[in-house]
């Protein structure tokens, strides 16, 4: 399956090719957590998961077209 | 006292006289400072349905017993009086070096009465006080405000002012610290300008005593180390983008107000985030007193029609005068935030108000020859938000109804229902359609729609300290309750919410104050456990809603506008969605202990310490 993935602000550097946004190739079935697993990036960073545009947790299972956003927590007003 | 200095200044305008009173200490104990005090203070002494603009009317400003401290953030005072454009109370929070310097000065609060016959400001030397004429400084912007009152006073001394809004009685001037901080919402600037109170101006070199000053010291290593480490040795993220960056998050999560809340989605929302304010006029970050994060953002918009240099924007300013007005000219929203600051507003309702104007004049609501800037006045209109601006501060032309923040401006035009606000205070940058939990933190917060009285934000959009769903609604009322009462220990202890979320906080939903009570306990020398600072939040949550209950408010102004319960967000990741608000308030008054109507019950009033 084929899903899209962006990332941002400091997630940039994680890019595999220096491209924040692109697609993967991964088995039915993958977990958000194995994507971050692949990306390198710590189960320890603090990190806002995205998924078709709603939260997601790092259990989540990815389908097929999912698109899924990675980026740090930074707000205040 | 330890942590407290001990002492009040109250200061009668009316007679011309100053005078020292003791702190009380069991009061201080129970709501701890800051907007704990204020509330305990306008609860006793303020006639809940007075004029804000009387003489009736009080003004507080308040530290807490952290500010001034080395506690990382110990930096904040709270400005507490009935509001102007609500009719509730304020809760206007700044940062800055003023508040310390009033703390070093050897004063926990100051107490403003009555009404200067002439302009006066309040010059405060350590411990000696006095009132002097102000009438050379009557008319002067904040900037030369503040310069004028250090030359005759003191170089080194630390001044908060009001500018010509606050003067002429803008519903929602501010009252600006150090030049560019404002204690920004909800009046509190027009109340000082009605008492014909310029400026304070403090000169402080004295010492926060601590009763455990080694105690306290370890605690300060332990929290910045767990910040530092948080960070696995990469940059601050608020010190490297200023809290503009919040536009990733909520853009992302489709609640980036634009256009008026018409949508929750903004095409330019790249062109003023974060990164292109330190990409393009960013020139170094500014912080608080004791402050390791420095989201502060000292700018300059190097030229072009906009060109100016000062402080700004923040998150709520790219919102407000940003995308809610369908601009993404980062300069132009930048050189309107320096008119707020000049001039003494409060951006957020400063931009929330011309969004609704523009959305009106749109829909044919408003005629063209009323607002007098020569063309249709249309969102994505950059220069109009600068002018518009200007005009609001110096209360002239269509300024003058602007002046009156966007519900009045909307009921002017028969049409209240364009106002996006709670209470009549403009909401924050976040559409609750998106995020049941703020929708029910703007509708419940006792100033008016605020995200800064408990703001869901953290745990909604960003997973701090844990990652709920921001659509769905049944999960938000305790959290909402806790929250909010954990922002009032905040607030009181003198504390920025940007650091107590993250550092002072227990690290799960409850967010209880567990690194505060160790703070406060070294501080004071009190033995205060975690359950009775937490009951402190909760008591001054209270009082603030008992004053209000008084005043007149009930469940009938816990409301939302008709857009936001009952249209559809038309697109993005919250597309479909209304604001849940009325199934949450039910289950929300019950937590609360509040009746139906959202009154606080006797047993409730009587288990805080209330009645």
């Amino acid at each position: 399956m084929r899903i899209e993935i962006r990332l941002q602000l400091s997630f940039k550097d994680k890019a595999p090719h220096g491209e924040n946004l692109f697609h993967l190739e991964a088995a039915p079935g993958t977990t958000v957590a194995e994507v971050l697993k692949a990306l390198a990036i710590p189960d320890s960073t603090p990190k806002v998961i995205i998924v078709n545009g709603r939260a997601a947790q790092p259990s989540r299972e990815l389908m097929d077209g999912d698109r899924l956003t990675l980026f740090p927590p930074v707000a205040g007003g | 006292m330890q942590g407290w200095c001990g002492k009040v200044l109250w200061v009668d305008l009316t007679a011309s006289r100053v005078e020292e009173r003791p702190l009380d200490p069991r009061s201080a104990r129970n709501y701890i400072g800051g907007r704990g005090l204020g509330i305990k203070h306008l609860l006793d002494e303020v006639d809940p349905e007075v004029d804000p603009r009387s003489e009736g009317n009080d003004l507080v400003m308040a530290t807490g017993p952290l500010t001034g401290t080395s506690a990382p953030t110990g930096a904040r005072y709270m400005v507490m009086t009935k509001s102007p454009l609500t009719g509730a109370v304020t809760c206007s929070n700044s940062g800055g070096k003023f508040p310390t310097a009033l703390k070093k000065a050897g004063w926990d609060m100051i107490i403003i009465r009555g009404k200067a016959p002439e302009p006066v400001y309040l010059w405060v030397n350590g411990a000696r006080a006095e009132l002097r004429s102000a009438g050379h400084l009557w008319g002067k912007d904040v900037p030369e405000t503040d310069e004028a009152v250090r030359a005759e006073t003191d170089l080194s001394a630390r001044t908060t002012v009001i500018g010509p809004a606050g003067e002429s009685g803008v519903l929602f001037a501010s009252i600006m610290n150090d030049k560019h901080r404002a204690a920004g919402r909800s009046g509190v600037g027009a109340v000082m300008g009605f008492k014909r109170l310029k400026a304070v101006a403090v000169k402080g070199e004295g010492k926060v005593e601590l009763a455990d000053p080694e105690r306290f010291k370890s605690l300060v290593a332990r929290f910045l180390d767990g910040f530092k480490k948080s960070f696995e040795g990469g940059p601050v993220p608020l010190r490297k983008w200023g809290t503009a960056i919040t536009a990733v998050g909520t853009q992302n999560f489709g609640v980036f107000p634009t256009r008026n809340f018409q949508s929750g989605m903004f095409e330019g929302w790249e062109k003023i985030d974060g990164r292109a304010l330190t990409d393009q006029y960013l020139v170094k970050p500014k912080a608080c007193f004791s402050c390791p994060i420095a989201c502060g953002r000292g700018t300059k918009v190097p030229d072009g029609p906009y060109a100016g240099e000062g402080e700004g924007p923040e998150y709520e300013t790219v919102y407000s005068l940003g995308s809610d007005c369908g601009v993404d000219d980062l300069a132009a929203v930048t050189k309107a935030n320096y008119i707020c600051n000049e001039l003494g507003m409060d951006t957020i309702t400063m931009g929330a108000t011309i969004a609704c104007a523009m959305e009106m004049s749109e829909k044919g609501l408003i005629p063209p020859g009323d607002v007098g800037l020569g063309r249709e006045l249309r969102f994505g209109d950059a220069q109009a938000i600068v002018e518009l601006t200007r005009l609001t501060g110096r209360r002239e032309g269509f300024g003058r109804l602007l002046a009156q923040g966007s519900l009045r401006l909307a009921q002017h035009y028969g049409r209240p229902e364009f106002a996006m606000v709670a209470k009549g205070q403009e909401f924050a940058g976040y559409d609750p359609r998106g995020e049941q939990g703020m929708g029910l933190a703007y509708a419940t917060s006792p100033i008016g729609a605020s995200h800064m009285r408990g703001d869901p934000a953290y745990i909604e959009l960003l997973g701090v300290p844990k990652q709920l769903d921001p659509l769905t609604h049944h999960d938000k009322p305790q959290i909402v309750k806790d929250w909010q009462d954990a922002f009032s220990v905040i607030d009181s202890a003198g504390l920025c919410v940007f650091f107590s979320v993250r550092n002072y906080v227990r690290p799960d939903e409850t967010i209880k104050p567990e690194g505060i009570t160790e703070l406060l306990n070294a501080a004071t020398g009190l033995d205060y456990s975690l359950e009775e600072v937490c009951t402190a939040g909760e008591r001054i949550f209270n009082a603030e809603r008992l004053f209000l209950s008084r005043a007149g408010f009930s469940r009938k102004d816990d409301a939302l506008p008709a857009r936001i319960v009952s249209e559809p967000m038309p697109d993005g990741p919250a597309k479909g969605m209304v604001c849940r608000l009325e199934e949450m308030l039910d289950e929300y008054y019950r937590l609360r202990g509040w009746d139906a109507n959202g009154v606080p019950t006797e047993n409730k009033l009587r288990d805080l310490g209330l009645v």
